[in-house]
């Protein structure tokens, strides 16, 4: 069936960290896991045989990974599955600054002019990270199943990252040889006759075709606003180059909930060669249940007005909060050893603040606020999660 | 006649004990603590205090339960909110405990159990109270909840935090360490690779984290 460019394209991208939580794989890791349903005319799918790994493998962290990917395409109001993506990896080994992952998948992809229907792929992964920069070496074979003319495929590439405040940058280059089975006519001479009144018979013949490619993918961050975009070019002898790009933005309504809109070029199949033209444009929703704020403690709440805080053990036992700021005229705290009732801090002199508080030994948690603004964390202090979905700071009494 | 005074003993005992029954439902809800019954609707007072009697009767601290309850009231959180919160760290608690052994201080079971609910591991607990039996937890653990929340990776929190407790590093030392990471994520780096570069600074520093 062939779709035509009206097609309306419903595609389910779904990524899932650690389903299974391993020992030693913190489960903030299931910030990762999303589901994306987007609908619109989407571009044909395509995927890298040895794609840079997931941005927590690339830092050194990582664990293990389950990733699905799928599409289902409607054209005359029929829907058809157009691809499916089982990806799931796990890491081998790690020491220091350096790791070994490997990646396992199946795909599915019925119903495809180039008999790619089925392949199992294996992806080795080798990565170093730094202070906010790494490289990565990869290795990947698939095999397909049920195809007459895709033979094995190979793929060695590598790459490299860097962090810079919310921006990421990854940088990849994979080369992929794909042995293809043609089926020639050959002459063939058998009697004397034959001599006279050409034969030809059909035979096979395997050649192995190597494609090169080369991506620069970006991760922006700002606030509620996530921007992928990722440029490719695409390289084969026979064909020449082509390039593609792909702009992926959420923007994050509420923590878990997210609008996820994409930009696409045409991209390229696993036959190498250019399925759709044109831009496509896809709109969606993108649902993350374990994913937790950005950030985790929200940069804005630890730039406040307060130059500095004090927590300082009296003569009878109990301890005095003091708190500098600047150009404020009310000063709150909400606080365990408050019974979180709001309680204002005395002004001392210009624009020091303070309260006496009671409580024994060991970590109280508490919130402040200036002049009857958000509560905020004291800056700088230890914090914890409040198990409200938000943060508390913890004070430390002696 | 012996007979008849048993059978009237154990017709007034049940009529009694029918009588008595409610006020004694009576007398359970009127042992909420006041604190709750003041800031919580009825039925999540309630839940909450069964919550804190469960804690009792496990010999684990109830006031942190108590005042889980009011913080969730004081943020606007729903009564189940609140009655999950509580139980989650009643639980939390109980780990701890079992993890930090008999001659754990209150102080050290509440950062535990901020530990735990921050995602740590039990074994990681463990750790620290077998390398310095002595000494008081609350810091290293005030410090693995703070790294977690800050997304440091659990594994790298634990390792650095029980290695740096393990070689002998100070309380005051670890503070300082949590704050060199604190200043690198907020310097926009990644929590990993900030966690990587306080291990390879103490490794440096001759304490071995690992």
């Amino acid at each position: 069936m062939r779709l035509g460019p009206r097609v309306l394209c419903l595609v389910f991208l779904g990524g899932l960290s650690v389903i299974a939580r391993p020992p030693g794989v913190s489960a903030e890791d299931l910030g990762a896991a999303d589901l994306t349903i987007r609908v619109g005319r989407s571009a044909s799918v395509r995927t890298s045989l040895a794609p840079e790994p997931a941005a927590s493998w690339r830092n050194g962290t990582g664990g293990a990974l389950l990733t699905f990917d799928g599409t289902v395409a409607t054209a005359n109001a029929q829907p058809r599955l157009r691809w499916v993506l089982l990806d799931g990896g796990l890491d081998l080994w790690r020491a220091r600054a350096f790791g070994m992952r490997v990646i396992a998948g199946a795909t599915h992809e019925p119903g495809v002019n180039t008999g790619a229907g089925d392949q199992l792929r294996t992806q080795a992964l080798f990565t170093w990270s730094a202070r906010s920069a790494g490289l990565w070496l990869s290795g990947a074979v698939a095999r397909p199943f049920g195809a007459t003319n895709l033979g094995d495929r190979w793929a060695q590439g590598g790459g490299i990252w860097f962090h810079k405040g919310s921006v990421s940058v990854a940088g990849t280059i994979d080369r992929t040889l794909t042995r293809l089975r043609e089926q020639i006519l050959e002459r063939v001479v058998y009697s004397p006759i034959d001599t006279v009144l050409p034969r030809y018979e059909a035979v096979s013949h395997e050649r192995d075709v190597a494609s090169t490619e080369v991506r620069l993918a970006m991760n922006v961050t700002q606030a509620r606003l996530e921007i992928n975009p990722t440029a490719g070019l695409f390289h084969v002898p026979a064909h020449g180059a082509r390039g593609w790009i792909r702009t992926d933005a959420s923007y994050w309504v509420s923590p878990r909930l997210a609008l996820a809109a994409r930009i696409s070029s045409a991209s390229v199949s696993a036959d190498n060669s250019l399925t759709d033209s044109g831009l496509n444009f896809t709109l969606g929703a993108r649902l993350a249940p374990w994913r937790k704020p950005v950030g985790l403690v929200p940069a804005h709440q630890e730039k406040t007005k307060i130059e500095h805080w004090e927590i300082r053990r009296e003569g009878d036992g109990g301890h005095l909060l003091r708190i500098i700021a600047p150009g404020v005229r009310r000063v709150d705290l909400q606080a365990d050893v408050t019974d979180w009732q709001v309680v204002s801090l005395e002004r001392e002199d210009g624009d020091s603040w303070r309260v006496r508080v009671e409580g024994g030994p060991g970590p109280h948690h508490a919130l402040v606020r200036l002049d009857a603004g958000p509560w905020l964390l004291l800056p700088d202090a230890p914090t914890q999660e409040d198990g409200y979905r938000g943060f508390v700071s913890v004070l430390i009494f002696e | 006649m012996t007979r008849r005074r048993v059978v009237g003993f154990l017709v007034v005992t049940g009529i009694s004990a029918l009588i008595l029954l409610p006020l004694g439902r009576d007398v359970s809800a009127g042992a909420v603590d006041p604190r709750l019954t003041a800031r919580l609707d009825k039925s999540t007072a309630r839940a909450v205090q069964s919550e804190v009697d469960r804690a009792r009767t496990e010999g684990l601290p109830t006031e942190p339960l108590v005042l889980k309850a009011l913080e969730g009231a004081a943020k606007g959180a729903s009564g189940r909110k609140i009655t999950t919160a509580v139980r989650r760290h009643a639980n939390a608690l109980g780990v701890a405990s079992r993890a930090l052994g008999p001659a754990t201080t209150e102080a050290e079971l509440v950062a535990g159990a901020g530990a735990i609910l921050a995602g740590a591991a039990a074994d990681s607990l463990r750790s620290l109270r077998t390398a310095r039996g002595d000494s008081s937890l609350v810091i290293p653990l005030v410090v693995i909840s703070d790294l977690l929340a800050r997304r440091v990776p659990a594994r790298e929190a634990e390792e650095i935090v029980v290695g740096a407790w393990r070689a002998g590093m100070s309380t005051t030392d670890l503070l300082r360490l949590r704050e060199g990471i604190h200043r690198d994520i907020q310097d926009g780096m990644e929590p990993s690779a900030a966690a990587l570069r306080a291990r390879a600074t103490t490794d440096r520093s001759g304490v071995r984290t690992k």
